[in-house]
């Protein structure tokens, strides 16, 4: 049987809707890290991630008289990020800058240079794509929080990941093939 | 979720990159953030909706008072129903009648109220003569 989804009365949340700053540090210290390479993996870039982060939770203190009424807190979170991490990569579009920025400081060590594969093949991901590999794999959230996060059935999260992952495995192959 | 060797492979591969740490500054500056957002008094997007509102309010309360004049504009008789009316202006109107059959009560009324009013030119002249030989009190009172 399908474990249900408890709508159990968080504290949190509720300091959240209260406007106390405290809340706000909780849940930075609960969600800070996971949203910061959630946002990282979906924008690719550590200062627009940091910005998205920030404007996740400005959004969060300006909808906090609605806060008290949500059952999922980590959907509603990175539902937020998202939105703002489109934001951001729709301000970025409009500024024609790169579409993803080159890890930083590249070693030549051979484990780095699959790990630059491996985010070269990620950037080339559609964004729904490289958005729900980052919410599964960056931010470590269940297909259950993802699904909430991205207003979709568990199910379809779940395809959304298995297809992203396949994708990702044909644009590692493609590239090893050419570079062979 | 069940997945292919493969694709198992390269989650594992993906989960074991080095994990990005958000700089230790973020923690500080989102906090800020929140502060200020908090702080905020009644913030400008809730001020702007109450000018807003008060903006909606004011022209329904403007639509309603243009339409109930129009109604009452359009409506009115003045006060002056048939129970209202004074037994000589009545006289009047009876007259007016008389004289002319085709004209509708209500007009009768209005040629009475003029007459009455000492308004001289509105009338039909007609009027004029034949209410002030059936009531010299309002001939009187026009000159």
């Amino acid at each position: 049987m399908k474990p249900m989804t408890e709508p159990r009365p968080d504290p949190l949340l509720a300091g959240l809707a209260a406007g106390r700053e405290a809340a706000y540090a909780e849940l930075y210290e609960r969600f800070g890290a996971r949203l910061f390479r959630a946002a990282l993996g979906i924008l690719g870039s550590r200062e627009e991630a940091e910005d998205a982060v920030q404007d996740t939770f400005t959004a969060l203190v300006r909808a906090r008289a609605g806060l008290s009424g949500v059952e999922n807190l980590a959907g509603y979170l990175f539902a937020a990020l998202r939105r703002a991490a489109a934001d951001r990569s729709a301000r970025r579009r409009a500024e024609r800058r790169a579409v993803r920025e080159v890890p930083e400081s590249p070693s030549v060590k051979p484990e780095a240079v699959r790990n630059l594969r491996l985010e070269l093949a990620l950037a080339a991901l559609p964004e729904e794509q490289r958005e729900v590999l980052a919410l599964k794999l960056d931010a470590e959230l269940t297909f259950e929080e993802i699904a909430a996060a991205l207003g979709v059935s568990p199910n379809t999260a779940a395809s959304r990941y298995r297809y992203a992952l396949e994708k990702l495995r044909g644009s590692l192959q493609e590239c090893r093939h050419g570079t062979a | 979720m069940e997945l292919p060797d493969e694709l198992r492979r390269l989650e594992s591969e993906l989960a074991g990159r080095a994990q990005a740490d958000p700089p230790a500054a973020l923690r500080g500056r989102v906090l800020g953030a929140v502060h200020a957002e908090l702080g905020r008094p009644a913030s400008r997007r809730t001020a702007r909706r109450g000018f807003w509102s008060f903006a909606a309010a004011a022209a329904a309360a403007a639509l309603v008072c243009a339409n109930v004049t129009g109604q009452l504009a359009r409506g009115t008789d003045c006060g002056l129903r048939r129970t209202a009316v004074p037994a000589d202006l009545r006289d009047s109107v009876r007259r007016i009648r008389e004289l002319l059959p085709e004209m509708s009560e209500r007009e009768a009324l209005r040629q009475a109220l003029l007459i009455e009013a000492g308004v001289p030119e509105r009338p039909l002249p007609v009027l004029h003569a034949a209410l002030a030989t059936a009531n010299p009190a309002n001939a009187a009172k026009r000159e």
